[in-house]
């Protein structure tokens, strides 16, 4: 099949008969845009982008919040042969400043000719033209005038389709370049026969974000590329109502869906029994999973739940993908119940092994296999020095073929690193068994004490167990303040204030009880801590500095910091026993699994 | 101020939160619901769909971050179960 250039592929769709559907914030209604009618849309689009004094070539930060609009724009602007950099859009108009301030340094990094964005909210995003030298203006989309394109541009497939923000911290963003040809054989490769085996028939249904990469190319340019109808509903109203995605499901008689592990979690926990007996699930034939660490108890709670409205397990496909990759790496075969490795997990960190657990007292690890990667693409495992390990063995993952990225926009220095030897490094741990790969954590983040590895997600996990943790907000990490041998810390918040004296002795007990590790320091910190990647990942990195440096809050937060004063329990741990002793004895529950996708943003949390 | 279970509204918000939490928590009209009660922004959202569910109302999106406080969402509930009673 001939590779197109998103355009191209536009053009292609346009003569086909799928599209766009957008449901209503009822959960009732649907606006339909068939892929003729979003070509007519975006050369209108492209040519009042092109009114507006833009040349091909040019970078548009796009910050358009609602679907249609913000998929006509983003093709608009490729029809014009420009480069769209999606942005995360404002939550809260009346946190505009603070917004700013954080997409301010993502708009200087893209060199953007303009910001697009709609007349509500350049109002507030006028503010860019006069902060960032390259940005010449900031165009509201109902305002573009000027004749329609009369052809989409005449793209070539080495030219850069568009920038990605999904990687990196919002004060340090990286800009990931992706080619037309990286989209292209990234998304032939998804619907393709090693991938999804997409066919006209099939009917797409989402509600993740467009300005993240699982939305926009997983979902969203998927279908364009295959010519199929998508149903998109907006991720405030999933996350509200959860139900929402699962009935959407039902009435287009739905077939592929992704989402990351927590949406799963949340239908399990959410959806009613009244719910329940309006689903049908039994068209649903790929339930993707993937943007952050997949659990196989998640997996499984939620097959059970919803078997009885026809959904099977042999419908999920937990995957692996980052930003750098385009997006997918390995996927599972298609209608195969997901593949689980029972592992040691003292082996796993002492030995960086993945052998079956030396005895039935053995603590143990689940890692839910993310399956192969597609024709013409390569993964291996290696060593520190880039030499590759046998099978079963724990290194990190490194990437080759033409879905990896050309690099970071004016990193050359930090593009030559992740690209060195010509492999993609991804920065995350993993092995491979019978081909297919587990991914086991993050080279950075991973804990080293005494020559043993700690994946910090197992800590983290466990600490969340603790009904007086706040969900999602726990940060394991270590640091070495001068003495050479790694502490491991652990930062949690707490849910309430009502938490009593003892939450951090609790959060320890259990961590140690999950995964035979004993924390050094287990630090409750107040509400508003522990920072969120743009990612939505939590920034170790940015909690391990603020530790180190003896403040855990930003500066300005005076009140707060009178709180952590009272608040913060800092408890110095002094074990008498040794470090394994009774600890690693007859504790095998609650291993949490581990599959992990790096780069990408899971969902608006 | 009025105290929380003075009337229906009251004490079925206060029930509400009660099941959001899932544990007894102490709530007063000017708790919090992130700073006092916990509550992250996906409780936040489940508490809104609980709220339209119990009272039969539509809360629309773009009101949520409004609502900060205790006393603010019995006030919310009780305004939009007015402009109901009106249409």
């Amino acid at each position: 099949m001939a590779l197109l250039t998103l355009p191209a592929a536009l053009a292609v769709a346009a003569r086909g008969s799928g599209g766009y559907e957008y449901l209503a914030e009822n959960g009732q209604t649907a606006s339909r845009q068939p892929f003729s009618q979003l070509l007519d849309d975006a050369l209108s689009v492209g040519g009042g982008l092109r009114d507006a004094g833009l040349q091909p070539g040019e970078t548009v930060a796009l910050i358009v919040p609602e679907a249609r609009d913000f998929l006509t724009t983003f093709l608009g602007a490729a029809c014009a042969g420009l480069v769209p950099a999606p942005l995360y859009p404002p939550v809260r108009l009346d946190q505009f400043e603070a917004y700013l301030r954080q997409t301010l340094p993502a708009v200087r990094v893209s060199r953007a000719a303009a910001v697009v964005t709609t007349t509500s909210l350049r109002r507030v995003l006028g503010a860019f033209q006069a902060s960032v030298p390259s940005v010449r203006s900031v165009l509201a989309i109902e305002k573009l005038g000027g004749p329609a394109l009369q052809a989409v541009a005449s793209t070539e497939l080495d030219d850069p389709a568009f920038l990605q923000f999904t990687s990196g911290s919002t004060s340090d963003p990286k800009g990931v370049i992706l080619t037309h040809r990286n989209l292209a054989e990234n998304v032939t490769a998804i619907a393709g026969p090693h991938g999804l085996r997409v066919t006209s028939s099939d009917r797409g249904v989402s509600w993740l974000p467009l300005y993240h990469d699982m939305g926009l190319i997983g979902m969203a340019l998927t279908v364009l590329y295959s010519g199929c109808w998508t149903e998109f509903l907006s991720p405030l109203a999933f996350l509200k109502r959860p139900a929402l995605w699962l009935k959407a499901l039902t009435r287009t008689h739905g077939t592929i869906s992704f989402a990351p592990n927590f949406a799963y979690d949340l239908c399990v926990r959410r959806v009613q029994p009244r719910e329940m007996a309006e689903l049908d699930l039994s068209h649903w034939r790929v339930a993707g999973c993937g943007a952050e660490p997949v659990r196989a108890g998640t997996l499984v709670a939620f097959a059970k739940k919803f078997a009885e409205v026809g959904f099977r397990a042999e419908a999920f496909l937990p995957c692996y993908g980052m930003a750098e990759h385009t997006l997918a790496i390995t996927f599972p075969g298609l209608d195969r119940a997901p593949r689980v490795d029972e592992i040691d997990t003292v082996q796993l960190s002492t030995a960086r092994r993945a052998v079956p657990p030396v005895n039935a007292q053995a603590l143990r690890t689940k890692l839910v296999s993310c399956g192969r990667p597609f024709p013409g693409h390569e993964v291996r495992i290696a060593d520190g020095r880039g030499h590759s390990l046998p099978e079963r063995h724990v290194g990190q993952i490194l990437l080759k073929g033409p879905s990896v990225f050309r690099g970071y926009l004016d990193r050359k220095a930090l593009t030559r690193e992740t690209l060195a030897g010509g492999w993609l490094h991804s920065g995350d741990l993993g092995y491979l068994a019978d081909g297919e790969l587990y991914v086991c954590g993050r080279v950075k983040d991973t804990i080293i004490v005494n020559g043993r590895n700690y994946y910090p997600q197992d800590l983290e996990q466990a600490a969340a167990d603790v009904a007086d943790v706040k969900r999602g907000r726990a940060v394991a990490f270590g640091t070495e303040p001068g003495t050479g041998r790694e502490r491991i810390v652990v930062v949690v918040e707490p849910a309430h204030a009502s938490h009593g004296a003892d939450l951090a002795d609790r959060v320890r007990g259990r961590i140690a009880e999950a995964t035979g590790v004993l924390v050094d320091e287990v630090v409750v910190a107040p509400s508003g801590t522990i920072p969120k990647t743009t990612s939505g990942k939590l920034q170790r990195s940015r909690v391990r500095h603020h530790y180190e440096s003896g403040m855990l809050l930003r500066p300005r937060d005076v009140t707060s910091r009178v709180r952590l004063i009272g608040h913060v329990v800092r408890t110095q741990l002094v074990y008498a026993r040794a470090h394994a002793v009774g600890v690693l004895e007859g504790l095998t529950r609650g291993r949490k699994n581990l599959m992990f996708r790096r780069g990408g943003r899971p969902g608006p949390r | 101020m009025t105290p929380l279970d003075a009337d229906d509204i009251g004490r079925d918000v206060l029930a509400v939160i009660q099941r959001v939490c899932r544990r007894p928590v102490d709530v007063v009209p000017h708790s919090k619901l992130a700073a006092d009660l916990g509550f992250d922004s996906l409780q936040t959202l489940e508490f809104v769909a609980e709220l339209e569910d119990q009272f039969g109302v539509t809360v629309p999106i773009e009101r949520v971050p409004q609502i900060q406080t205790v006393g603010e969402v019995v006030a919310c509930v009780r305004s939009l179960m007015a402009e109901n009673a009106r249409s």
